[in-house]
């Protein structure tokens, strides 16, 4: 049995926050710049990349899907908020849209990543899923937009 | 166990909010006075022969107008129209004589390779330099190729702007979306 883990969440949060940083600074700095709106198809780029990192720093990690997918509900309402991106009434709409975006890239990623990736040259199949996953993620929203 | 998971994750979360609370708190006072100096040199570069700009109250009922920056030789406006994805936020030059000197996209939430292309394509944003309230998509300004509502949005707002120096009212039914 796989050992019980929460990096999963701690690499979200670590993305997330990271990325409204920076939004922060380019907003300071820079405030003609135009950022990329925090929607479904960044959200998913978000999610993939924590993925991504927990694919390559925690393999053989196992975790609570049903935890995980509220953890990142949090943390996509919470952080954006604390940053000054998004005021306080769209709070639970982003964490809805960022949890369930989450939710879903988590389950797509697990089961792709795990038929790929196979043996010692298996390691850049994480990478691979990660950037297929954003690219799809974006035609679909380009789609239902 | 599981509880264990939950708390650090938690913990995570509140060290990165008390991370970017401080940040927003020790950055605001920068960040306002940057944000101020580039708006209003941006506004110098929008009518470039005038010098001094004062904000007057915009009393209109052209929703698209957002606030007005009277200069000696003409207006800036600061206009708001509703583009594919969310509303397009621009600065458009207006001379004395309802001739547009300059404009600019401040923020948008366009797709990425196609409406965004707004932000930089000159050749699309200088066919409405010189227009004076007639600039309308496939009439004399060409589209940006797969985003014609962006096209007809930044139409709108550049003749709204138009409008509210000449006093034209393009916020009626007939000028919606530019066209």
């Amino acid at each position: 049995m796989k050992k019980q883990s929460g990096m999963l969440n701690i690499l979200l949060c670590a993305v997330v926050a990271l990325t409204m940083l920076v939004y922060m600074l380019c907003r300071t700095f820079q405030p003609a710049v135009v950022l990329p709106p925090l929607n479904i198809p960044n959200l998913l780029i978000l999610s993939v990349l924590a993925l991504i990192l927990n694919a390559y720093l925690a393999p053989q990690a196992d975790y609570c899907w049903i935890q995980a997918d509220i953890l990142a509900a949090i943390t996509f309402g919470i952080l954006p908020w604390v940053a000054g991106e998004i005021p306080a009434w769209q709070i639970w709409q982003l964490a809805l849209a960022g949890g369930m975006t989450f939710a879903a890239a988590e389950r797509i990623f697990s089961s792709l990543v795990q038929r790929i990736a196979s043996g010692p040259k298996g390691k850049l199949a994480i990478l691979a899923t990660g950037l297929g996953l954003m690219l799809a993620g974006q035609c679909f929203a380009g789609m239902l937009l | 166990m599981k509880v264990k998971q939950i708390l650090t994750a938690l913990a995570a979360i509140v060290i990165s909010a008390a991370v970017l609370v401080g940040a927003r708190f020790g950055l605001s006072g920068v960040a306002s006075e940057i944000a101020a100096a580039e708006k209003k040199e941006m506004i110098r570069f929008m009518l470039p022969e005038s010098t001094t700009f004062t904000q007057e109250v915009y009393t209109g009922e052209d929703e698209a107008i957002v606030a007005v920056y009277k200069g000696e030789t003409g207006y800036v406006l600061e206009t708001k129209t509703a583009g594919y994805a969310g509303d397009i936020y621009m600065l458009v030059g207006v001379d004395n004589s309802g001739k547009v000197t300059g404009l600019t996209v401040r923020d948008m939430e366009e797709t990425l390779g196609l409406g965004a292309q707004a932000l930089l394509d000159k050749d699309f944003l200088i066919q409405f330099l010189g227009t004076q309230g007639d600039a309308q998509i496939g009439e004399g300004v060409d589209a940006l190729t797969g985003a014609t509502v962006t096209s007809k949005a930044i139409a709108r707002g550049v003749n709204a702007a138009v409008g509210f120096v000449t006093g034209a009212d393009t916020s009626s039914g007939a000028t919606s979306w530019g066209g």
